[in-house]
């Protein structure tokens, strides 16, 4: 991304500006120009000169300093190309998952074509599936070697894909193509798209894990899991007849690979080993030990005790939230993603200004600190192998990295996992959430596994820990079950 | 001659069309059921021979998966046989609003399974569902998903709302067009109305009443949308459809190769049902 903030060179009226400015300079050697002019861009020299700029921004309490280095080569390469007469741009087909976050990249995409489409000789098109069948479509096009779409938006995919992915190290590397830095993204969110060492992604979106809470009514938000455990019983009325709320916790106990999700953040708030990137072994390893149960037994608890609503083994994303909506419920583990709607007046009306965000419950640690772990997950586009525009299609997968295009991306309703985004006031003030997001992002986040069978991990985990959360099974023989059957699936 | 080549050239496009779409899948499935094909080993498949077969054979969850289906399918059927019946000949009688009320019967019909699933979702949650509501009212509660029971019972239910007006508007149909000189011939020997249903009206519509379950068994056997979207298959394992386990083999699991192996044992499975179907059709001269 660029590093002054949003002012980049891709802005048109800086682009114009310098076109004209360097083409009266340069008229007399027109020729000369045009040839060095053609050959360094299509050759990817950087030869042009480098203004720098230095901007600080403030979010909240915090304060960031950025100095931007700004290579001319692009607005060079503008107005020779200009001079000589454009050829029509070539189209990238740009695949998105449909949503929300299709129809902030629409207008992002918009913005690209009306203004820099014809300066960068590439146009971007749209390309949605339905929601359904996004991840199966997408499959089987990449699987095929299918050229028809260029850039391609994966998420949780990205290790089983990768295969059938552009790696992006050597065009990241190439200063002519790509004269920004990957440095303000949080780093968990370009972890989560490496693949043995090589980056097949950028990431857009992120979901991270938080505990949402009533503000109102708890005045400090739990901070270890005993105080979690007891608060959730104060907030419960079979316990307190006096409690506002009628259950103090929701488990998200639905059997979807999404819940393990969930409970993983507690699994490693509690001391456990997540399914992080290279510790999958390690983590099924250390699923029976005694921070595993502990996690698991938190859970059992909230059912078995009806602190979490009974159908409560039946909720998933969108039940939980209806809950906290209802003013039923004091505390749960959630996506960051809720946090809009929820805070949300119209959407809210009987909560929307009092949902607290606090990190996950963990352990007390020997030095007296308490262990937070949040996972983190994103979504996010690369480039299919198969490409027949794939220089092309990294000039807009370049300035989809740049923090004006992720602003606006953040604007239109997506949730870019990026630093220097986040620490824009303007963007603190379209989501209210983020000075509360940073801390957990930057000290807590961990990022999911891309291992090949990731899904398979999750929907192993969470059949056999949905089995406890019901009283099906025990929680030792459900740790023990599901060790099995992931040691089978990674040995 | 020249007539009947152009007839077999008319249909050649359709036919070749029709082969296309089901002999390709078909082969491409048994293609893919004796490789060991993942995503990762898609262009690079290694043949394996019955391994798929014989792990889907020696798996537990598979078996449990069509078990609680075959339950499935033999509790819902007949349910909705009798509902669909007794909805059939409650209707087939003068009745003010008659039509009006037979299309609202119908509706669900017209709703897709995966809406009938969410709607069935919201319809049952504790905070905003109009049943828990109602129960509330009525000072009494229930917890439609607390576990394996309740949330099977539920998916028996949401099945029973969608599928009994198929049973009906069918059965109903044939009441209508029903022989009207049994009855006559009943009435002047002096039969009571029971003794009518029982002797004439059922024996009847007995090969509508088969065909109409082999329909619906066939059916029921293929639950996936309810299971998918109100349990997921759970809590654990217990309400996992032998659709579903399929869907999870290919889509979740990304095994295409024990997908497909599972997919053939069902259709065999299937196929065997359905061949008792028929015969039992063929024995009261159906087909």
């Amino acid at each position: 991304m660029e590093k002054d903030g949003g002012e980049n060179i891709f802005d048109r009226r800086v682009s114009r500006r310098k076109a004209v400015s360097t083409a009266v300079a340069a008229g007399a050697v027109v020729g000369v120009g045009i040839i060095a002019g053609v050959g360094g861009y299509l050759a990817g020299s950087a030869t042009g000169g480098v203004r720098t700029e230095t901007k600080t921004v403030t979010a909240g309490a915090q304060t960031v300093t950025t100095t931007v280095t700004i290579p001319t080569t692009m607005v060079q390469t503008t107005t020779v190309e200009r001079t000589i007469g454009r050829r029509e741009p070539v189209t990238v087909k740009v695949n998105w998952w449909p949503g929300p976050e299709s129809d902030a990249i629409a207008k992002v995409l918009d913005r690209w074509n009306k203004h820099l489409a014809e300066e960068t000789g590439v146009k971007g098109e749209l390309v949605l599936f339905g929601r359904e069948t996004h991840v199966d479509k997408l499959t089987s096009i990449l699987l095929a070697g299918s050229p028809e779409l260029d850039i391609v938006f994966e998420f949780y995919l990205v290790g089983k894909l990768a295969p059938y992915l552009e790696p992006l190290d050597a065009y990241f590397a190439d200063e002519s193509l790509y004269p920004y830095t990957l440095a303000d993204y949080f780093p968990a969110a370009i972890d989560a798209f490496k693949v043995d060492g090589k980056i097949y992604g950028v990431p857009t979106d992120l979901g991270v894990h938080v505990l949402i809470y009533r503000k109102d009514l708890i005045e400090k938000p739990p901070a270890t899991l005993d105080e979690l455990s007891e608060l959730a019983r104060k907030f419960t009325k079979k316990y307190n007849p006096d409690s506002p709320t009628d259950y103090g916790f929701i488990v998200s106990g639905k059997t979807l690979l999404f819940n393990a999700m969930l409970w993983e953040s507690i699994l490693a708030s509690a001391g456990g080993t997540p399914f992080e990137p290279g510790k999958e072994l390690k983590a099924v390893e250390d699923l029976t030990g005694p921070a595993a149960k502990r996690a698991l037994q938190l859970y059992v608890d909230f059912m078995k005790n009806e602190i979490s609503p009974p159908d409560s083994i039946a909720y998933e994303y969108g039940e939980a939230n209806a809950a906290f909506q209802a003013g039923k419920a004091a505390m749960y583990v959630q996506w960051n993603a809720a946090i809009g709607e929820l805070r949300d007046r119209e959407k809210s009306p009987l909560v929307w200004d009092k949902v607290g965000i606090a990190p996950i419950p963990g352990v007390r640690l020997a030095d007296g600190s308490v262990l937070h772990r949040s996972h983190s997950h994103y979504l996010g586009y690369s480039i299919n192998k198969a490409s027949q525009h794939k220089r092309e299609a990294f000039k807009l997968l370049a300035y989809l990295t740049t923090t004006r295009a992720m602003l606006d991306y953040l604007k239109f309703g997506g949730f870019p996992p990026m630093r220097s985004v986040f620490y824009m006031p303007e963007a603190s003030k379209l989501r209210t959430e983020i000075p509360e997001l940073i801390p957990i992002l930057d000290k807590y986040a961990f990022p999911m596994t891309n291992h090949p069978e990731v899904f398979t991990i999750y929907d192993i985990l969470v059949k056999h820990i949905s089995a406890a959360w019901s009283g099906q099974t025990s929680v030792d023989d459900a740790l023990k079950a599901a060790q099995e059957e992931l040691r089978q699936l990674l040995k | 001659m020249y007539t009947t080549k152009i007839k077999y050239a008319l249909i050649l496009p359709a036919l070749a069309t029709l082969l296309f779409l089901t002999l390709y899948p078909t082969i491409f499935a048994y293609y893919l059921s004796v490789h060991d094909i993942t995503v990762r080993t898609f262009q690079n498949p290694q043949f394996v021979g019955i391994d798929n077969f014989l792990q889907v054979a020696s798996n537990n969850q598979f078996w449990y998966s069509v078990g609680l289906t075959t339950l499935y399918a033999f509790i819902v059927t007949p349910l909705e046989i009798v509902l669909g019946l007794l909805l059939a000949i409650l209707f087939n009688r003068e009745i003010y609003g008659k039509r009006i009320i037979i299309t609202l019967i119908l509706a669900p019909l017209a709703i897709a399974p995966s809406l009938m699933a969410i709607m069935a979702k919201l319809m049952f949650n504790e905070f905003v569902g109009l049943v828990p509501y109602i129960l509330r009212y009525f000072g009494t509660s229930f917890s439609f998903f607390r576990d394996f029971n309740s949330s099977f019972s539920t998916l028996i239910v949401v099945d029973i709302l969608q599928w009994t007006p198929f049973v009906f508007i069918i059965v109903y149909s044939g009441l209508q067009a029903l022989p009207r000189e049994p009855y006559e011939a009943a009435l002047i020997d002096g039969a009571d109305s029971r003794r009518i249903f029982r002797y004439i009206t059922l024996p009847l519509l007995k090969p509508l009443i088969l065909l109409v379950s082999v329909l619906r068994v066939m059916d029921a056997y293929k639950v996936f949308e309810y299971v998918h979207i109100t349990t997921g298959g759970g809590p654990g394992f217990s309400t996992t459809s032998a659709t579903l386990f399929v869907y999870k083999v290919g889509f979740i699991h990304g095994n295409f190769g024990l997908a497909a192996a599972t997919t053939l044992f069902l259709f065999y499975i299937t196929i065997a049902g359905a061949t008792i179907g028929l015969r039992i059709l063929r024995g009261v001269r159906i087909i």
